[in-house]
């Protein structure tokens, strides 16, 4: 018997343009991209290779210029602003960068906001948004201000925020960018945590390490998927890990800024610097051997 | 909308509000301006409205009035204008002592009370009485009006008695030394005229007549014709009725009367004293359009200040906006968090303005004869339009603010 599932994300075909005339830029190349419910993926590239886009379109911040995209069964790449205000609000949890909570506002009531938005009782959701905080751990600091927290902190109230509404789809955006190695740690346990209570979830990294977390990661590059694996919990995925163990140099600055090393793999002699020459030649051997599909020049 | 969500954007609203300060504070100092002028300009309506009835109660329900056509045929006429507001006589239309004398030969008319004025020179022991308006009336006048006398008595309708003269509480105070002139002579042009009677000081009618009777002489009626020669400006007669019952008989007869002694033209103008135009509605009036144009306008100047706050303010939160946006807030609830903002700018301008629509009320009440009155349902009124305004002009920043696409407001730096 054949059981045909649903799948949550369905990209077919989805390029995005910027700007226009000799301005234009191609951030996705005429993506396909099949996610099913529960997958935990990881998606890297080099800076610039369209991940954020990428992501910007999959949550429905951002529409694509051309393709098709079906999320959740319905199909989502001409809607109005106003409905895709409704379905990101019940389907899709974001996770910034940069956190991108409201300052103005308390923990709990930056938490609280998204179901203020889907009309809920003030003390329904201040109750909902106070258990989201203790389950990420960071209940004793409902009542301050994100000035008052610590990166690690900020980002855990951005996750409890986009869990309160119980989305079927989290997006995370360099969730750790701006963390440092703990900080890292305990968002990704988190979110692995989120993860096997069922949620579908998408994340950025430039970190190779991170990917032991994902259950599939997918590399961009110039706006392309140029890879996809699936890969075991606990492993650090094949292509990272190559890129990682074959890279001559690795400084703490890298590992702590969370930039990627693979971005320097990946990349095309674009992103090389020249006193990276080195590191560079051990690598091209790598470059061949990851079947990247070379996009045909037109 | 649910209320759940407006509680949440009035809290945030409110912390805008304080967190801009001073800006604002300028902001909304013409909602305050429009907001206290509606609310002072109606509780002197109010006032004054109130002190017309009760003089209009004390002329009696069963009187006829008989005024100059100009006044009641003109709501704003072109023959009266701002400028000459307070000039006081100059606007009105007047009557004449024929028709003085066709309102006393109409049958039912029991007594006629005429009220004339005329410019002569008025001279007392200080010289001239600049101040003064001489009124010619008669004896009915003191009891029509109520007028309270302090020292002597009031006009007679005994013709022996001639030339006698009542004065005003202030005419008796500028015109002679003594504390009770009674017995002095005062010359009206040149005439000479017995202090008989001083009135007591008049408060309850400030603006019911164009004359300042505190500041009037009264001579009898017949005399101030005299004077001049028949041209005393006669602004008003009071006509009491020998049967109140055939009030709408009497009236249609009257009116016939006067239109045909004047060339059956309305030069004349007969009504129950209870609608009668008073010139102090008409003053009213006039003052009212001034003022409610001022207030207008300051709403007008408060409405687009706090629509500039509101887009000054939408620029610099676009990143709030991008992640309200983010989160799940629809375009509706975005437009929803704007106005609620720009109306809680602008209602506490409207509550401000009542605080010092209180105080002006009240500086009036202690230093002047007006007695305003703040009704609650005008409080409310300027309460509501305060709100009015600002859901008016926070809807284009509101808009502006929703129309913003999600990602491009995330990237914004501000
Ligand atoms: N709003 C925009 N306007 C113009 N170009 C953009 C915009 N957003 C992204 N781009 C371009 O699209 C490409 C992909 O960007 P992005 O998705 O941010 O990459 P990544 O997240 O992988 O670093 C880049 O070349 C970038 O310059
Ligand atoms: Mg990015």
């Amino acid at each position: 018997m054949l059981l045909v599932i649903m799948p949550l994300i369905k990209l077919e075909n989805v390029s995005k343009v910027f700007g226009f005339g000799d301005a234009t830029s191609l951030a996705l190349d005429s993506i396909n991209l099949v996610v099913q419910k529960g997958e935990f993926v990881a998606v890297m590239g080099p800076s610039g290779s369209g991940k954020s886009t990428l992501m910007n379109v999959i949550g429905l911040l951002d529409k694509p210029s051309y393709g098709n995209y079906v999320l959740d069964g319905k199909s989502v790449a001409r809607l109005r602003s106003n409905q895709a205000a409704k379905i990101r609000r019940d389907t899709v949890g974001f996770i910034f960068q940069s956190f991108n909570l409201l300052n103005r506002l308390n923990v709990l009531d930056n938490v609280a906001l998204p179901l203020a938005y889907r009309g809920f009782s003030i003390s329904k959701r201040t109750k909902l948004a106070s258990a989201m905080l203790s389950r990420v751990g960071i209940a004793h600091r409902e009542y301050f201000y994100p000035s008052q927290l610590s990166g690690g902190q900020l980002q855990s109230a951005a996750i409890a925020r986009a869990l309160v509404n119980n989305p079927k789809l989290i997006i995370a955006d360099e969730p750790t960018g701006n963390l440092d190695s703990v900080g890292s740690r305990l968002i990704m346990e988190l979110l692995t945590e989120i993860h096997q209570m069922g949620n579908t979830i998408l994340f950025v990294t430039h970190n190779p390490e991170l990917t032991r977390y994902a259950s599939r990661v997918v590399y961009m590059h110039d706006g392309a998927i140029v890879g996809d694996e699936t890969t075991p919990y606990g492993d650090v995925a094949k292509i990272a890990r190559k890129v990682m163990y074959n890279t001559l140099h690795k400084t703490d600055d890298d590992d702590y800024a969370g930039v990627s090393l693979l971005m320097h793999t990946l990349s095309d002699n674009l992103m090389i610097k020249k006193k990276d020459k080195k590191r560079n030649h051990k690598n091209n051997h790598l470059k061949k051997s990851l079947k990247v599909k070379k996009r045909s020049k037109q | 909308m649910r209320p759940a969500i407006l509680l949440g954007e009035l809290k945030t609203g409110i912390e805008v509000l304080f967190s801009t300060k001073w800006r604002n504070l300028w902001t909304i100092l013409g909602i305050v301006i429009g907001v206290s002028s509606v609310i002072i300009v109606i509780a002197i309506g109010e006032g004054i409205k109130q002190q017309i009835n009760q003089q209009i109660n004390m002329i009696g329900k069963n009187n006829l009035v008989v005024q100059p056509a100009t006044i009641n045929n003109s709501s704003a006429s072109n023959s009266t204008s701002i400028f000459n507001l307070f000039d006081h006589l100059s606007f009105l239309g007047s009557l004449t002592n024929a028709d003085v004398q066709v309102i006393k030969s109409t049958s039912g008319i029991s007594n006629t009370i005429p009220l004339s004025v005329i410019n002569d020179k008025i001279v007392g022991q200080n010289g001239i009485y600049k101040n003064g308006v001489v009124v010619g009336s008669n004896a009915g006048l003191a009891k029509l009006l109520n007028l309270s006398i302090s020292y002597g008595r009031f006009l007679s309708n005994n013709s022996l008695i001639t030339n006698s003269v009542i004065l005003g509480k202030n005419a008796a105070l500028a015109m002679f030394n003594e504390d009770v002139p009674l017995g002095s002579t005062a010359y009206i042009n040149g005439q000479p005229f017995i202090v008989e009677g001083i009135l007591h000081t008049i408060t309850n009618i400030p603006l019911a007549q164009p004359v300042n009777f505190n500041n009037a002489v009264f001579i009898n009626y017949n005399e101030a014709q005299s004077l001049t020669n028949n041209s005393a400006i006669v602004y008003e007669v009071f006509a009491q009725l020998s049967h109140p019952s055939q009030i709408n008989q009497i009236r249609n007869l009257l009116q016939q009367n006067l239109d045909a002694a004047n060339g059956n033209q309305r030069i004349a103008v007969v009504s129950p004293a209870t609608q009668s135009s008073t010139s102090s509605k008409h003053i009213l009036n006039l003052l009212t359009q001034l003022i409610a144009g001022v207030a207008a306008i300051s709403l007008l100047v408060g409405g687009i200040g706090i629509m500039n706050v509101m887009l000054v303010s939408v620029a610099e939160r676009t990143h709030e906006i991008g992640i309200r946006k983010a989160i799940g807030a629809t375009n509706r609830q975005i437009v929803a968090q704007f106005i609620i903002e720009a109306s809680i700018l602008s209602f506490s301008g409207g509550i401000l303005g009542i605080i010092l629509a209180y105080a002006i009320t009240g500086i009036i009440l202690l230093f002047t004869s007006i007695r305003p009155v703040v009704d609650w349902q005008v409080v409310l009124f300027a309460s509501l339009l305060s709100i009015l305004i600002g859901i008016i002009f926070g809807s284009i920043p509101a808009f502006k603010a929703a129309r913003k696409i999600p990602i491009d407001a995330l990237r914004a730096t501000t």
